[in-house]
């Protein structure tokens, strides 16, 4: 499926403090199955890109279209049968609290359930669901939790819950903001390699935000910088110097680039700087 | 990673309803039990539905439909309504005043700390005399309890008995009811003070009078003012049902045209209650909030360096003497509007007839026939109680799914095609539930009683319906509103999958709400229980019918056997309540 989003700027409203810019005329194609990272600090637009992408949000300017449709242009139906045809991983997880860890991987499968099998898998799911919810499950590494409800989980958890829904709802674009954020480096590198196995399994489109720059440029062949909500770069992973990253973060850069940055230096000079 | 194989995903699908506790044993074994119950209630209420398919009922309807539109606007029928009203409201601020004035000085000789003897904090625990004490206080406890347990309604009906009809026996029956409410939260609210001030007093050398009057009194005055306030809302409320057991206010002119089958005027009345209902809720709610923000500072302990006028600023509202004198006179007024006239009150058979009732109650008729014979009377009313709400929880609940803005309304920043039309449908549907839901819940239980009665005939299933009727409504608001306020996240998550509004609300909206729900119903059970108590006294079936009999036929001492029994029923209902309460919220 092929995302062209084409000039888009959102503003957001509220009451007494008037208006805030979100994004300021964003370009951005992203051919079908390609694997996408999106950079940028902590309140560059990143999320109401997402929102945009997922068909969540109007943009106040321009259009995001699917394979050509605009979704400022579907009727509800429509735009219920693109949704389920991308997948999201919210930053703050977004789980039903109340419901375990089976049932909420259960809700992936929402949008291709009939009403009849909506209100009868509350009480009674069918086996073949339950077999691949258990198998997504898996493949997380949660299947011991899975009668666990989504709030008594760890923030990995719930982290790696809300994958094993996307993997249950099957879609054809897999949108992750930040999906490592809440992991330790180990099951780090597990759940970004079992991203983007998953995105090579169906020729899935797959765009994810990170802050952690080293994961971007090693595992994802594009990388794209938002900055105060306008497009600052959009280049092959190899060819993200330090420079451009410089003048995305300016001088606050993520702990980890520093580090990584110590690492060079004291491998190059031995010593520390 | 393992797969699964197919055998093993059958097996998994039953381990889910095991492990996932949703097709237990015990969740059986209760599902059978409640279908049990549900039939035995069934029965006992003697539904019978038969009645609601024949024609004449139909025919019924249509006559009620038929001579309530349009309501009687004439001029001089106008002028009875306002007449009502203003009675009314005269009965329920009399009888809030009377009611502060007796609970005042209960609620005092409730706190404990009064009680105690040497220093006031550190308690004297142990001692016989400590216990006497202690004792002492849980005995006014009890007795403001009892005032509270037996509904208005039969209070009204006694002070009918005992002082004849009209408003001062309503105000008689809302200053000793709301005396119970009133008592209790100002007990509460006099043993939640800080002690520290106390204690100062006390080393100053204060006494017990002294104490309450400079230390705890300014301390607990907002709390005591803000729940007066609440508690005249309430008398309104209550003051406009009394008539229906002759009692005055509008609630006897609403008798009184349904008995004459003027249904036109019955529905100016009831418009001119509904208009009444809304109007004291908002001024009361405006007064308690302007309040607020005092009541929050006159908690803060402690004696500053702040000169008295403005402490006194922070303690409360103050008024200033014309304001004093405004209040003043309306209260007279309404005493004498109320009926309290040197002639009635100076009259010595009021005073004679009503000790000479409250007599006759004593010792209530404990004979076993009799007792025996209320047992049906007293399942009646729990089957009425228990049926009435499940009507109002199926009504309820289908009317607040249409009324609840996220299931109906496209959200408002998601992209998409809507047309003007499909826009206008859905703004139609939900103002449509909310406006039935806003019907049901402003007319009160008892009106719908009598409209039932019209339709359906006297008897315990009217009752029930009525109930139902007005529980659909309080329950389907308080439903849509639980709803609404359920966490976003997750249903944005839901959406994003591709989720409609059913599955949004099955599987995103349900489980975070479902407890709040739960706890709604069983407080609302808990008030339709008392409810069905005095139905009766209308024609709705239960106990209340025994009251009415009873009292016309004055048979007292049976009366008084009737009041402990509702005293009893209200009490187990609220240790039900709250048990069950307790154990929802702990699963």
């Amino acid at each position: 499926m092929k995302y062209s989003i084409e000039n888009v700027s959102k503003d957001f409203f509220s009451g007494r403090s008037g208006g805030r810019r979100a994004l300021h005329g964003v370009a951005l194609v992203v051919p079908a199955g390609e694997h996408l990272s999106v950079l940028g600090s902590s309140g560059s637009g990143k999320t109401t890109l997402f929102r945009l992408l997922n068909a969540t949000l109007r943009p106040t300017r321009g259009s995001v279209r699917m394979d050509g449709y605009d979704f400022s242009e579907m009727s509800t139906g429509e735009l219920r049968g693109a949704r389920r045809r991308i997948g999201t991983i919210y930053q703050q997880h977004n789980l039903v609290p109340s419901l375990t860890s089976l049932q909420n991987t259960l809700c992936g499968c929402l949008g291709r359930w009939s009403m009849a099998q909506t209100v009868r898998s509350i009480f009674y799911p069918g086996a073949t669901d339950v077999q691949e919810a258990m198998h997504a499950l898996e493949l997380v590494g949660l299947a011991d939790k899975r009668f666990s409800r989504a709030d008594e989980l760890s923030g990995g958890q719930q982290q790696r819950l809300a994958i094993a829904r996307v993997l249950m709802q099957k879609p054809e674009v897999i949108l992750a903001d930040e999906p490592i954020a809440s992991l330790d480096r180990a099951l780090a590198d597990e759940i970004i390699s079992l991203l983007i196995r998953v995105g090579a399994q169906g020729r899935r489109t797959l765009i994810v935000a990170l802050h952690q720059v080293e994961f971007a440029l090693e595992h994802f062949p594009r990388v794209i910088g938002l900055g105060e909500g306008r497009m600052r770069f959009d280049l092959p992973s190899n060819s993200v110097h330090d420079d451009v990253l410089q003048d995305l973060y300016g001088k606050h850069r993520p702990d980890s680039q520093r580090v990584q940055d110590e690492k060079t230096f004291q491998r190059e000079f031995g010593c520390s700087r | 990673m393992r797969r699964l194989s197919n055998a093993n995903s059958a097996a998994l699908a039953s381990d889910l309803f095991v492990r996932g506790r949703l097709w237990t044993l015990r969740r059986i074994a209760s599902l059978v039990a409640m279908a049990f119950g549900l039939a035995i209630v069934w029965r006992i209420d003697g539904v019978q539905l038969n009645t609601v398919f024949q024609r004449s009922t139909a025919q019924a309807l249509w006559t009620l439909l038929r001579g309530l539109f349009p309501p009687d606007l004439s001029l001089g029928f106008l002028g009875v309504v306002f007449r009502a009203l203003l009675s009314t409201l005269a009965t329920a601020t009399a009888g809030t005043f009377l009611s502060v004035l007796i609970a005042i000085p209960l609620a005092a000789l409730s706190t404990s700390i009064l009680w105690r003897r040497g220093a006031l904090v550190a308690a004297d625990q142990g001692s016989r005399v400590a216990i006497l004490r202690a004792a002492a206080s849980r005995a006014v406890l009890a007795f403001l309890g009892f005032l509270r347990a037996i509904p208005d309604l039969v209070w009204g009906l006694l002070f009918v008995t005992a002082v004849g009809l009209g408003s001062l026996a309503g105000t008689l029956a809302l200053a000793v009811a709301y005396a119970g409410v009133l008592g209790r939260i100002y007990a509460d609210a006099f043993a939640d003070v800080d002690p520290r001030p106390l204690e100062a007093l006390q080393s100053i050398g204060a006494t017990r009078a002294q104490i309450f009057l400079r230390g705890i009194w300014p301390q607990a005055r907002p709390t005591v003012i803000a729940y007066t306030l609440y508690s005249f809302e309430c008398c309104v409320r209550a003051a406009s049902v009394l008539g229906f057991v002759g009692a005055g206010g509008i609630g006897y002119e609403i008798s009184l045209s349904m008995r004459l089958f003027e249904y036109g005027q019955a529905l100016t009345l009831i418009l001119a209650f509904v208009v009444l209902l809304a109007s004291t809720d908002v001024v009361s709610r405006r007064l308690r909030r302007s309040l607020q923000p005092n009541a929050g500072q006159a908690e803060a302990p402690g004696f500053g360096q702040e000169n008295r006028a403005s402490r006194n600023g922070s303690i409360g509202p103050t008024l200033s003497r014309a304001g004093y004198a405004l209040v003043g006179a309306i209260v007279a007024g309404s005493f004498y509007f109320a009926g309290f006239t040197p002639q009635h009150f100076g009259d010595a058979h009021v005073l004679g007839n009503m000790l000479r009732f409250w007599r006759g109650m004593f010792p209530p008729d404990l004979a076993e026939e009799f007792l025996l014979g209320m047992g049906p009377l007293l399942l009646q009313t729990l089957a009425i109680s228990i049926l009435g709400t499940i009507i109002g929880i199926a009504l309820g609940g289908l009317l607040a799914i249409p009324a609840t803005s996220t299931l109906v309304l496209v959200e408002r920043d998601s992209p998409g095609l809507q047309s003007a039309s499909q826009r206008t449908l859905r703004w139609s549907i939900l103002c449509a539930a909310r406006f039935a839901l806003n019907v049901l819940r402003s007319i009160p239980d008892l009106v719908w009683v009598l409209l039932c009665i019209v339709v359906i005939g006297i008897g315990p299933f009217a009752g029930t319906l009525a109930i139902g009727l007005h529980t659909a409504g309080v329950l389907g608001k308080l439903y849509a509103e639980t709803l609404e306020e359920a966490p976003r996240q997750p249903v944005e998550a839901l959406r994003a999958v591709g989720a409609g509004p059913f599955q949004v609300l099955f599987w995103g909206l349900w489980p975070q709400a479902k407890r709040m729900l739960a706890s709604y119903t069983i407080v609302r059970w808990e008030t339709n229980l008392r409810v069905s108590a005095i139905l009766g006294l209308v024609g709705g079936g239960g106990l209340g019918q025994a009251v009415y009999n009873n009292v016309q036929l004055g048979f007292y001492a049976r009366l008084g056997t009737l009041l402990l029994l509702i005293y009893a029923l209200v009490m187990v209902s609220d240790w039900l309540g709250d048990s069950i309460f307790r154990r929802s919220v702990a699963t």
